[in-house]
């Protein structure tokens, strides 16, 4: 390198101190964060683990000290059956994409493409906006059809589709006869109601029909987490999308619902202004969101869920989702904090 | 005055050039002046790249004509060259193509100028030349040549008040037997930008990009070899929104690693009898993970998820040789003729193992000069894909000079894409999205024409130059994705969606008075896209002036630069793939205004530019560009930083 002036040093030994600054430049550290106060004393929270595919069904009791009262897989069952004594509503598992199709057959017969039968479906509602709620007489028989079954999610197509015959219900439970596609195989199944509960769930797999009794009694919880259908009516034809959400035992509960007022100025006085629901999605899905951009749920911590329960008199609750992801960062693990109005 | 001096000089006859020719080398038979060029190639030299201070090429093609750059927060910038973007443009260096595009784009703001002599760019389809790609246009960036005698050190920074700190070193050894040895390495770092300094969601995200590489050099009596590694690292930040209750405070941060090698062989060499052989080798590789980590905001600790859904890594490499021989028979007649093979492989957990695609093609051209006047430019490119049929793709170009000033270029070429590796390959399900490549795509194909007349004086100092032209372009074929499977099971595929035309209107102007040099230009461009068979599309027109000047203040040595670029409301047709049906997206107005100074020093070892970028303190503009299966509708589009500081200082010593 030639000789360099003076001057000509001072600058690269400006410059050399320019580059040593550039070179050790990086992304500034965080400070720590301070968690703020527990806002109130009696204010609850509870974490429910559903899976990070939201592979399971969980039974949640709010006002018991171990809240996680029975789970079973969302895929375990495919058909469920009210199990009061004047119950008759069948409802599908609508998150294992159950679908039922009127075969306008009066008997097992051999069914070579199920493909091309019309299937219908239950509204996420429930209540009297499903598919099998007409399917007997006044006293409770039921003859009008054999029904085709697609058992939805299911991976061995053999067992996909069954032919299901709904003989009759009464107050202690419910006559039914299944048969594989090519109408074989008939079976015959006794479903016994129990009047402490909301739900008997059945299984139709051929090759074990069960009644799956997991449900918890219906004192004995409020909310349902689980996978379940939600209908696009919008498109043609109508999209439907697996959501994981809440259904409420609305025999328990009843729920209004606020997004205007945020969780800490809804008080008991608030009440008044509140109409309240008991249908069973009531809180449903939406109490989160997806962010497309960032790839990541958010719960909307600024809708309220106003619960009342049923019992004379009654108790009042606020409830607000503040989380989806568990501790250790996967998704499918709903957190909710709730405090009693009074 | 200055104006009326200048069209003074072109009235006048036999006016003699004093500038340097300024030479080319892409689709040229071998380096050519840019004049004489057959084909409008438009050239960014160092010098230009300097003064603006600029260190890579998104900052140094967002100021040029009928360029369009978006910016995507995770995938970075992407660029529309005459209304032609994503996959259709090649971008090369030293006739390399650059790998590793993420939904269609090849990252610009990934590609380093630090070691650039010049960017050679030309619009339209060169498929003859450089294959598959070249539907739209080609970027060929170009190395700076090694130094054979001496050696030469440079050490550079930068420094920009939006929080960039770039330092970079090259050194270049010269050798016995004429050969040489070039090493150089940089490293880049942006700390983030958003609106709020404080918010620890940055809108444009942080990141620190490593370069490095080795050229060595051998000349020949008749021709050189040369040897090319070069090695490119970035990690991208993007810190997730911090949620914080009584119970917890954390964040969901993201890290995106990419990763680029490159290794080319170049060998040139002139032969008797007016001929010349070129060849290239080269192997590319391109990585892109990326990682999520819970991080505890009170104990800072983070720890990585164990999910495979917020896990990825793709990986994507490129084997190519590309071979041209040229002869000129005498003044009248010269061909060239070549051969190209491109073999891609992918890997990664989106591609279902490991995929192959390759294309082996052929091509040729005839350069016929009729006259002194009028020349003649056929060409025509064959081959095979291993997964598609190649049609033969033509193209005729021309050049008639009515005079040294004045001379007209047309042409009329066919353009060629075949799908890559994610349009077919790609298979990336989670729980929110689900992608499918698809094997039965269809090649895109173009027909492009257009029409350019350049009328050029130079006198003494001055010089003037206009160049208007016209081009019309219309795409078969265009791939998207659209909304796929059934009601029961939606997933998004890519699909031969819609027609594309697109035409427009430039006209270009340059005028050199003294020291004083000013650029104009404007653009007029429509685009339709047709989607399933709806003809009566509309054209949506969209506006864009340039003004780039220049002035060299003669006694301290100064030169005072401006750079402004004007981008009218930007109409294009969208297909909205869930509800498949198109709508119209727009980005709002917007103007970049960058003012920079820069002298040097010390017999030009010390060389200093500064100033200002982004005066109009751009951040955002209104938008409605949504698209695909995973992008929500967005308000807005980056297009900037706000005003910024900058200063640039590099320090040059040899022996």
């Amino acid at each position: 390198m030639g000789m360099l002036s003076h001057r000509n040093s001072k600058w690269l030994g400006l410059l050399f101190i320019g580059c040593f600054l550039i070179f050790i430049s990086c992304e500034k550290a965080e400070k720590p964060y301070q968690l703020p106060q527990k806002p109130d004393a009696k204010l609850q929270v509870a974490q429910i683990n559903l899976g990070e595919k939201y592979t399971e069904q969980v039974y949640v009791n709010l006002f018991d000290s171990m809240p996680i009262k029975a789970s079973i897989a969302c895929a375990a069952w495919d058909l469920s059956f009210e199990a009061k004594t004047n119950g008759f509503r069948i409802f599908m598992n609508g998150g294992n994409d159950v679908k039922i199709a009127k075969t306008h057959n009066l008997d097992f017969q051999k069914i070579n493409k199920p493909e091309l039968y019309s299937y219908g479906w239950d509204e996420a509602s429930g209540g009297d906006s499903i598919f099998l709620f007409n399917w007997c007489n006044a006293d409770g028989y039921g003859a009008d059809s054999v029904y085709l079954v697609d058992r939805g999610l299911v991976s061995n197509n053999e067992e996909r589709y069954v032919q299901l015959k709904l003989l009759r219900v009464d107050a202690n439970g419910y006559a039914i006869q299944i048969a594989n596609l090519d109408g074989s195989k008939m079976q015959s199944l006794s479903i016994l109601k129990d009047n402490s509960k909301e739900q008997i769930l059945v299984k139709l797999n051929p090759a074990n029909v069960e009644q799956l009794n997991i449900e918890p009694a219906s004192n004995n919880w409020q909310l349902c987490f689980l996978k379940y259908r939600w209908i696009y009516y919008e498109f043609n034809p109508p999209l439907f999308y697996h959501v994981t959400g809440i259904f409420i035992n609305n025999s328990a509960l009843e729920v209004a619902v606020d997004s205007i007022h945020s969780f800490d100025d809804i008080n008991f006085n608030s009440l008044s202004n509140y109409t309240f629901s008991s249908k069973r999605d009531i809180i449903g899905y939406d109490w989160k969101i997806y962010d497309f951009s960032n790839g990541k749920y958010w719960a909307r911590k600024y809708v309220t869920y106003i619960l009342a329960t049923k019992e004379s008199p009654k108790k009042y609750y606020k409830l607000r989702f503040t989380d989806f992801y568990s501790t250790t960062g996967l998704k499918g693990s709903p957190k909710f904090e709730w405090l009693p109005l009074y | 005055m200055m104006l009326a001096s200048a069209f003074t000089a072109l009235a006048q006859p036999n006016s003699k050039q004093y500038q340097l020719e300024e030479m080319v080398v892409t689709g040229q038979f071998e380096e050519n002046s840019l004049s004489k060029s057959v084909y409008k190639v438009k050239l960014i030299d160092a010098k230009q790249i300097k003064q603006q201070g600029a260190f890579n090429l998104q900052q140094v093609l967002s100021k040029e004509l009928n360029i369009r750059i978006f910016q995507d927060p995770l995938l970075g910038s992407n660029i529309q060259l005459q209304g032609v973007g994503g996959n259709n443009i090649k971008i090369l260096v030293d006739g390399v193509p650059i790998i590793g595009r993420e939904a269609g784009n090849i990252d610009l703001s990934q590609i380093n100028l630090n070691n650039v002599e010049r960017i050679e760019m030309v619009e339209g389809p060169m498929s003859v030349n450089f294959g598959s790609d070249a539907l739209g246009g080609v970027i060929n960036i170009i190395s700076k040549k090694n130094l054979i005698k001496g050696q030469t050190h440079a050490l550079n920074t930068y420094y920009e008040s939006i929080g960039q700190y770039n330092l970079d070193l090259n050194s270049n050894f010269g050798l016995k037997n004429n050969q040489s040895i070039q090493v150089y390495g940089g490293r880049n770092f942006f700390e983030g930008y958003a609106v709020n300094p404080e918010d620890r969601v940055k809108l444009w995200k942080p990141r620190t990009q490593y370069n490095t590489g080795i050229n060595f050099t051998k000349k020949f009596k008749q021709g050189s070899l040369k040897l090319n590694n070069y090695a490119f690292y970035e990690k991208l930040s993007n810190r997730g929104l911090a949620e914080v209750d009584w119970t917890k405070a954390s964040a969901q941060d993201q890290y995106y690693f990419t990763k680029r090698l490159s290794s080319t062989l170049l060998y040139e060499r002139s032969l008797q009898n007016s001929s010349n052989l070129n060849m290239v080798i080269g192997m590319n590789y391109y990585a892109r993970t990326m990682e999520t980590y819970l991080k505890d905001l009170v104990s800072l600790q983070e720890t990585l998820i164990p999910s495979q859904e917020t896990q990825h890594t793709s990986e994507l490499n490129n084997l190519m040789s590309r071979g041209t021989y040229a002869k000129k028979y005498k003044k009248h007649l010269g061909f060239q003729l070549g051969y190209e093979c491109n073999l891609d492989w992918a890997h990664g957990s989106k591609f279902n193992g490991t995929q192959f695609l390759g294309e082996y093609s052929v091509f040729g051209s005839v350069e016929y000069r009729v006259n002194e006047k009028l020349v003649f430019r056929p060409g025509m490119r064959t081959g095979i894909n291993t997964q598609f049929g190649m049609p033969l793709i033509p193209s005729l170009h021309m050049k008639y000079d009515f005079s040294d000033a004045v001379s007209l270029r047309a042409n009329i070429a066919k353009g060629y894409r075949a799908p890559g590796m994610k349009e077919l390959y790609l298979q990336f399900a989670d729980i929110n999205h689900n992608i499918q490549g698809n094997l039965n795509l269809k090649p895109e194909q173009s027909v492009n024409a257009q029409v350019l007349l350049s009328i050029l004086k130079n006198e003494s100092k001055n010089t003037i130059k206009l160049e208007p032209s016209v081009f019309v372009n219309h795409i078969e074929n265009m791939i998207g994705l659209a909304k796929s499977g059934n009601a029961n099971n939606v997933s998004f595929m890519y699909i031969n969606l819609n027609q594309f035309d697109n035409m427009g209107f430039n006209l270009n102007t340059d005028f050199t008075i003294s020291d004083f040099k000013l650029g104009l230009g404007y653009a007029y461009i429509g685009n339709r896209s047709i989607f399933n068979q709806q003809s009566n599309a509309a054209y949506y027109f969209n506006n864009e002036l340039k003004l780039q000047s220049s002035y060299l203040f003669k006694k301290p040595g100064i030169s005072l630069n401006l750079y402004a670029k004007y981008n009218g409301k930007f109409q294009t047709y969208i297909y909205q793939a869930d509800k498949a049906e198109s709508s119209i997206g727009f980005v709002d107005p917007f103007t970049i205004l960058d003012l920079t100074a820069s002298k040097t020093f010390f017999n030009e070892k010390l060389s200093l530019t500064c100033g200002f970028k982004n005066l109009l303190n751009y951040t955002n503009v209104n938008a409605n560009m949504q698209n695909g299966p995973h992008q929500t509708g967005s308000n807005s589009a980056m297009m900037g930083m706000g005003r910024s500081v900058f200063c640039n200082l590099k320090y040059t010593f040899d022996n």
